[in-house]
Order: structure tokens, then sequence, then C-alpha cells
């Protein structure tokens, strides 16, 4: 069976982006800034077919799919490992997004998030204000030439970036994260890349084996004040004054969904992506498959951080929602934003009220102050 | 005629049993056979032991004891069923009433679980969805993609 998406595409942003970048493509001035932004863009002055290596959001795990790309904007990915997942497919016209899951028998039609609005500009403000980036070496990646460029933070806290990028096509071909201790983390690598003048058109077309479900989703719907996601969610979100390390939050969307009604909070520093969800915690399940880390429970409200951010980073997002709850006390909130990797950490009980510094193990109490505890989230004696 | 046959019938010819010539047959014999008739010495014995002793003679109303006690013993079984079967019966119900009892319980604790596993499943499925979609307008996330649901691939 075959489906073809028969809904027009590439608005005209999208065209209008492509012109800078064959503009761009063979400035030899070009600066390393401009040629990661350049990358960064939704679309392409080529066509493209690459196999990619690349983790998975959720879980870490690495597979590798091809991805199919032509100068418009149609996208064709597959997945060719691992085995179990081998046949999943997705096609997007711009408009509309497909995934067909034959193990499940299942086609998922939703929202193309390139029917969003272009935060291009945003995030270049912010990449430029929160990064250095220079040229460090020219090293070839899947048998071409690319300029590899640190993009070094200013916070010491977050890693550096690095983008391994074809500077003719600005196609991004690697990617890798350097901690401060030095470790280097590969987010994505290209095994192999060529830029053909012509993709068929029924590239972008879903074949599907046998009878499978329809399933349709709407994305998430912007909202602008606290007061509507009350109104819609029945909850007061938790909204940050302000997040550490230069990020932003680029939006609020609401998930009216029955099953899961929740607020989405998507933010950037403008290289990197980080989506808080909100939702009531009462009788909210665990969900097993995210770290533990990245959730906290506030107010009745389940917050989930969702990045890939180091752990220092995200505990420090983290605790920037959590300060956003009134009736938490700043120790109480230390506490839940202490990082993991020091020796020592600070800890509460609630029973006997006792703030004790803790040396990780054995778990032996070395200094000792009393407190008036008044529950988990807070704490009466703000004199401390 | 064997030592065999004489001493199965040894009893029989002590009382006189046999025909003339039988009787006759194992005389014959006992005379020729000393161990038979050491045997018919014993049998003979005991015989007269048992011939001597008193027997005794039941009560003229044991019959009627008998039945009547009978009888009694019926009855009283008879009235001891249906609070026997009472109480098997009330045994059985209770227990089939706490086995339905304890089932529908562990059916609704199944339930509960499997409901909220579905519902953990559900969630992280969203979740997942959602960072795809926001995944694919980045050129380095372009490997992104929706995966299975079954809460152990992702």
């Amino acid at each position: 069976m075959i489906m073809k998406s028969t809904r027009t595409w590439a608005s005209s942003a999208v065209l209008a982006l492509c012109l800078p970048s064959s503009v761009f493509a063979n400035n030899s001035k070009e600066s390393p800034y401009d040629l990661v932004m350049r990358s960064m863009r939704r679309s392409f002055s080529v066509n493209v077919v690459a196999v990619i290596s690349n983790r998975d959001s959720m879980d870490g795990s690495w597979g590798l799919v091809q991805v199919i790309r032509d100068k418009t904007g149609h996208i064709r990915k597959s997945i060719l490992a691992p085995a179990k997942h081998r046949g999943i497919e997705s096609v997007d016209d711009g408009e509309r997004s497909l995934t067909y899951i034959p193990q499940e028998k299942q086609l998922l039609d939703q929202d193309s998030a390139f029917s969003l609005p272009n935060d291009v500009q945003l995030r270049t403000e912010l990449a430029k204000k929160n990064y250095v980036f220079k040229i460090e070496s020219k090293p070839k990646v899947a048998d071409k030439l690319t300029f590899c460029i640190s993009a070094e933070p200013k916070a010491k806290e977050m890693d550096v970036r690095r983008y391994y990028i074809d500077p003719v096509t600005a196609y991004p071909l690697r990617l890798e994260t350097v901690s401060a201790d030095g470790d280097v983390s590969v987010i994505y690598t290209t095994k192999s890349v060529s830029y053909p003048k012509k993709i068929a058109a029924n590239t972008f077309e879903i074949e599907t084996k046998g009878p499978f479900r329809r399933m349709t989703y709407s994305r998430p719907t912007s909202v602008d004040s606290v007061g509507e996601v009350k109104i819609k969610l029945g909850f007061t979100p938790l909204i940050p004054e302000g997040l550490p390390f230069g990020f932003k939050v680029q939006e609020m969307q609401i998930n009216q969904s029955p099953e899961w009604k929740s607020l989405v909070i998507r933010m950037t520093d403008g290289l990197v992506r980080a989506t808080a969800y909100q939702f009531r915690s009462a009788g909210a399940p665990a969900v097993k498959t995210l770290d533990p880390s990245t959730v906290q429970d506030v107010r009745g409200i389940r917050i989930m951080l969702i990045t890939d951010l180091n752990k220092v980073v995200t505990d420090r997002l983290m605790a920037a929602f959590l300060s956003s709850a009134d009736d938490i006390h700043p120790i109480v909130m230390g506490l839940r934003s202490q990082p993991s990797n020091l020796d020592q950490r600070l800890e509460l009980n609630a029973v006997s009220g006792t703030l004790a510094i803790l040396d990780k193990s054995p778990t032996k109490a070395r200094f000792c102050r009393t407190l008036s505890v008044v529950d988990r989230t807070s704490v009466k004696n703000r004199s401390f | 005629m064997n030592c065999r046959h004489v001493q199965n019938n040894l009893s029989a010819y002590l009382d006189q049993e046999l025909t003339i010539e039988e009787m006759a047959d194992i005389r014959t014999h006992l005379y020729d056979c000393s161990a038979c008739r050491e045997e018919e010495a014993e049998l003979r014995s005991l015989k007269a032991l048992l011939t001597g002793m008193k027997s005794k003679t039941p009560n003229a109303d044991f019959e009627e004891r008998l039945v009547n006690s009978t009888i009694q013993k019926g009855m009283a079984e008879a009235r001891a069923w249906p609070r026997r079967a009472g109480i098997f019966l009330v045994v059985a119900v209770c227990s089939m009433l706490g086995t339905m009892q304890l089932l529908q319980s562990m059916k609704s604790r199944q339930d509960e679980i499997t409901a909220k596993t579905e519902r953990s499943h559900e969630i992280a499925s969203a979740i997942h969805r959602d960072q795809v979609f926001t995944a694919s307008l980045d050129p380095y996330n372009s490997g992104s993609i929706v995966l299975p649901t079954d809460g152990s691939d992702h």
C-alpha cells in the first residue's frame, strides 16, 4: 500500500532560508559561528543521502539511520539498526510527519515540527551570547573534509561542543561534547554521505505492509500566560523567573490529550535544547524509561526535565523550577539540587528535623544542626 | 492314596462323613504311615477338647436388643447428617466466597498495576514522541525517530 502525502509543504519561509545558505556556501570568509548557525538551519542547498549513527535522547542507546532529505525540506528516515527496530520508517513533508512501525502495525500521523515558528533568530542570538566559536581542526568525517568548530561555553559548568561541518554544504557530519574532565561523548556521527543532484519523488512516500492502525496526534498548542495554563490544565505551573547558564524559555505549550494533560516548556541556550514537562503528580505513575534524577514532585506537580546536558547543569535547571514554588525553603531546594558527583551531601531527616553533612560512604554524620521541619517541602526555621 | 489326600480328609474321617470305601482306604493308609497316624492322633485330641467345651447360650432378648440397637444407630446417623451437611455447606460457601473475593481483589490489584503500567508507557511514549518532534528540527538530531512503545525499547 502506497501512501502519498498530498499536502503542500515547504513554506516560503523555509525556502527563503535556503537562499542565504547557497549564498554563503562558498564564502571563504564565513566565520566559525556563521558556519555553525548555517548548519543548524532547517534546510540545505543540496540534496543529502546519509547514514548516521546517533544516540537516542531517551535511553542513550545507539542506532543507525539512513536519512534522505531534498533541498525543499522533504525528509525520509529509515532505521537500519538495531535489528529489532529495522523497518521503521518516517517521512516528513513539512506539514505532516508519518512514521510507520511495522512491529506494532501502526502508522503515527502527527504534525510536522517544521510547522512551528522558526526559532533560528533566537537561537542565533543566544548562541552568540553564550558561546565562543573557533575552528580547532579540519579532519575528515565520512570521507568529507570538515571544519571542526568548538563552541566553548561561557559558563564553565557547561560542556564544550564540537561541530564537524562540511564547509561547502554546511551539512553537519558529527557532534561531540567534551566535559570539564576532558571526556568526549559522541552525540551524532555520519558513516557515509553523498549529495545527489536528484532524488526520486517517491522516496518520500511510505510503503506499508498489511493492515495497520493509524494513530493521529496533534502537536501541543502554544500558550502565553500562566493563567491560561491554569484554566486549561487545572494547575498553576512552576515558571522560573530566570534560568541559569544563559537558557531562555522559547515557548510554552499545552498538551490537552485526556491521557496526559501537561505543560511543555521548551528552553534553549542557542545550541542545546531542554524540555520541561509539568503535570499533576497525584496518581501519576513513575516513567521507568526516564532517568529519575530529572524528575521532581513539588506542590502536587511533577516536573520532568529532558535534555542531553550534563548532570550539574540539569540539576541547576531543575532547581530553577523548584525555586519558583513559594513555599520551598532555599535549604530544601539546595538539598534537592545537590550535584551527585560530590564526596559529601547534605541530608535532611524529616522525622528528627536534623540537617547533616554526610560522607557518601559510609553514611556517617559529621555535622548536625537541628531545624524545625514542617514537611518535606519546607523548613520553619528560616534563620538557619 | 497318598499322605496329602489322607491328611486333607482326616477331619471328615474322624467325623465319619466319608463313604465306606474312603474310610477303609484311609484306615488302611493309617496302619502303614506313622506320620499320618500322628496327625490323626493330634486332630482327634483337638476334636475331643472342642467337644468338651460348654457352649454359651445368648439371653432370650438378645435378638431384639441387637435389632433395636442397629435401628437406633441408623436413626442417629440419619439425624446427624443434615447438621454435618449444613456445616460442610457453610464452610464450602465461605471458602468459595473467600476465594472469589481473593480472586476479585487479585484481579483488581492486577488491573490497577496494568492500568498504571499502561499509563506509564503512554506518558513515556508521549514524551518520546514529543522529543522526536522537536529534535526533527535540528539537523544534529536528524536520526531521531519514534520507536515502539513497549516500555523496554526506549
